[in-house]
């Protein structure tokens, strides 16, 4: 006792306090992302050219002077010029306005797909990998039976089914006249496409719940006696956002990708809907007196396709840097 | 080689890779019924018979054709002739192709298809595996740049796109290559090409990344340690193990092929099942649908359960009771 001597307890100086406290403000999963994302210069450049792509196919067919299926008497067939910028169809409507539009279909369909896949899938998803169990073997199988057919099968399927009875439906209610202008093949693709792409959607959802569901905070939400739904809701599914996030964006366009697929071997949209991919097609049966037709929608189709894979391979490097290959 | 393997096992270890295969085999045939059902009653949704359509056929006719074809009966009934059908190995009768049954077609097609996907299955492989390679050796400098642009570009261009780009250039400008059908062997060329692009980008990938892991394992290191040189390093040590994805993605492979050919042989106008099969739809011929689809359904699910019985065999490390 007697070695410990009052001068060991003076105050700890002012410099040395400062030293010892945290100068940063702390940063969240989503702020670190969004800077590892930043840093990411082919992300970024892909994620402003999709911005780009979005502003021009939302506002683009708008501000254009004509109309998608507005044929000009007299200037049918023309060569791509300054008044037309892509040139002009047989029917003489305007190429590049209906390519605007078409890629306004194409980014719809990825987007509202995606949409419908993600409420179905991470809905499945996590109740397979919460529940777990016999139920999850259960859905796990239905799954694994709808994964051993392509579904591009499927959508085709679903599709030519469904169309007639959109058909139907959209004319008996008047109250559809919103989706009825959108017009029933569109709509079937959405409806196809939605319910077929949520099976990879629902597999990887349950693998990360299944992991995530031993975590402590679920046992301690569980005794203060939490739902189950609730910890599902409230707990699991935020935290698995990120591979949610990073599926969807990369699910985008092989939607799109799909939707041009299906426009192309002719059971996509209809006449005079453009979709980039039925302007393709449109294109096809006089392509060596007019390549310039089929290079446009091909071109603008290639890029969107490449934006959306680029900037969610970025994403999954921002947003789970052990995925990092 | 599966032989010797599966008897080179301890006797405990054979039954689980028999049951194993068992119950795989078990569920493909759960599935191929599943697929079935929803296809026979998907088409039977549709309002509107193969036999509405452009000139409406005076009532007598309809209601004979109706009763040839078994349509007037309930739809219960319809089903479990069809299933019977099924199970004697007869996929029905075309209704547009007069006089035609579903296996004549399907006989007649599927051999053309079948040639030009194996031929773009082989060179895929014979690409993309080298070409996989080539990059992860070179990891980093130009070789793996280049080759990694070359795969992003191909993953990313449609198939429909590419193929009218490739018949653009070298059909019609060079004229190198006939444009339509496939009538002599040159002609093979231009659909094979379109139809391997995306897998061998995909492969080059694939062989890529777990190139890269396997190269930075530790029995590597022990490889180099020995002294051995670095071409047994890579081509015997590393390579073994960064097969083993390849095999996975087989049965997505042949599936992409095989839908990618819808495309293919309507750009390039051959007579294969693709084509039939999208002719079909919009023809809404019902008989021909369903029995392609499920031809479709039986061939790929067949495919996957030879690829996951050869995976087991291949990689001792797979775990069988999950």
């Amino acid at each position: 006792m007697d070695n410990i001597s009052k001068e060991l307890f003076v105050p700890v100086p002012k410099e040395e306090r400062q030293q010892e406290t945290i100068v940063r403000p702390s940063v969240s999963y989503w702020q670190d992302a969004w800077r590892r994302l930043k840093s990411n210069k082919v992300a970024m450049v892909s994620m402003w050219t999709i911005v780009f792509f979005v502003l021009l196919a939302v506002v683009g067919p708008i501000i254009m002077p004509y109309k998608y299926d507005q044929q000009i008497v007299g200037q049918e067939g023309l060569p791509p010029s300054l008044s037309h910028l892509f040139g002009t169809d047989d029917l003489g409507r305007d190429l590049f306005v209906r390519c605007l539009y078409g890629m306004r279909i194409s980014l719809s369909i990825g987007i509202i797909a995606t949409i419908i896949n993600i409420v179905i899938g991470v809905l499945y998803g996590g109740i397979s990998g919460y529940v777990g169990g016999k139920v999850d073997n259960i859905m796990m199988r239905v799954v694994d039976i709808l994964y051993s057919i392509p579904l591009m099968i499927y959508v085709i399927l679903l599709s030519v089914s469904l169309k007639p009875y959109l058909k139907e439906l959209f004319d008996k209610y008047s109250f559809l006249n919103g989706l009825k202008t959108v017009g029933a093949p569109l709509v079937c693709i959405y409806i196809a496409l939605g319910l077929t792409y949520w099976i990879s959607m629902a597999r990887i959802v349950r693998g990360e719940i299944l992991s995530l569901k031993q975590q402590e905070y679920v046992t301690a939400a569980k005794t203060i006696g939490a739902s189950g739904f609730r910890i599902l809701l409230r707990h699991l599914i935020p935290n698995s956002m990120g591979s949610i996030i990073v599926t969807a964006t990369l699910q985008i366009p092989s939607a799109i990708f799909t939707e041009s697929f299906l426009s192309f071997i002719g059971l996509g949209v209809d006449a005079p809907v453009p979709s980039l991919g039925s302007l393709a097609s449109d294109a096809l049966n006089g392509f060596i007196s007019y390549p310039y037709r089929l290079f446009f929608p091909s071109l603008l189709l290639c890029l969107i396709i490449l934006a959306f894979n680029l900037f969610g391979d970025g994403l999954r490097d921002a947003l789970d840097p052990r995925m990092r290959k | 080689m599966c032989i010797s393997c599966l008897i080179n096992l301890l006797p405990k270890e054979r039954l689980c890779v028999a049951r194993y295969i068992l119950k795989r085999i078990v569920w493909s045939i759960v599935s191929l019924f599943v697929i079935i059902t929803v296809t026979f009653f998907l088409m039977r949704m549709i309002p509107g018979g193969p036999f509405t359509g452009e000139k409406t056929l005076p009532e007598e006719i309809l209601r004979n054709l109706n009763e040839k074809y078994g349509l007037n009966k309930p739809l219960a009934i319809q089903y479990f002739k069809y299933l019977n059908s099924l199970l004697h190995g007869d996929l029905g009768i075309s209704m547009r192709n007069q006089g035609r049954t579903v296996n004549e077609i399907i006989a007649e097609t599927f051999p053309v298809s079948a040639k030009v996907g194996i031929l773009a299955i082989i060179l895929s492989l014979l690409i993309g595996i080298p070409l996989g390679i080539w990059s992860a050796v070179h990891q980093g400098k130009w070789q793996d740049n280049l080759s990694m642009v070359i795969a992003t570009i191909f993953i990313t261009i449609p198939g429909f796109v590419l193929a009218v780009i490739l018949m653009y250039i070298f059909g019609v400008k060079l004229q190198l290559v006939p444009i339509m059908g496939l009538d002599e062997p040159r002609s093979y060329i231009l659909p094979v090409v379109t139809l391997a692009a995306y897998p061998i980008s995909f492969i080059a990938r694939l062989i890529r990344s777990s190139m890269l892991e396997s190269l930075s394992q530790d029995y590597i290191r022990t490889a180099r340690a020995k002294g051995l040189s670095d071409f047994i390093v890579v081509y015997k040590h590393a390579l073994k193990n960064s097969l083993i994805p390849v095999v996975t993605y087989l049965g997505p492979l042949i599936a992409g092929v095989l839908t990618g050919s819808f495309v293919v042989e309507k750009i390039f106008a051959i007579p294969g099942m693709g084509r039939f099969y999208v002719e079909s739809i919009t023809n809404r011929d019902y008989s021909l649908v369903m029995g392609t689809t499920i031809f479709y359904a039986a061939f790929l699910i067949f495919m996957n359960l030879i690829v996951d019985i050869i995976y087991v065999f291949i990689d001792p490390r797979i775990k069988l009771e999950d």
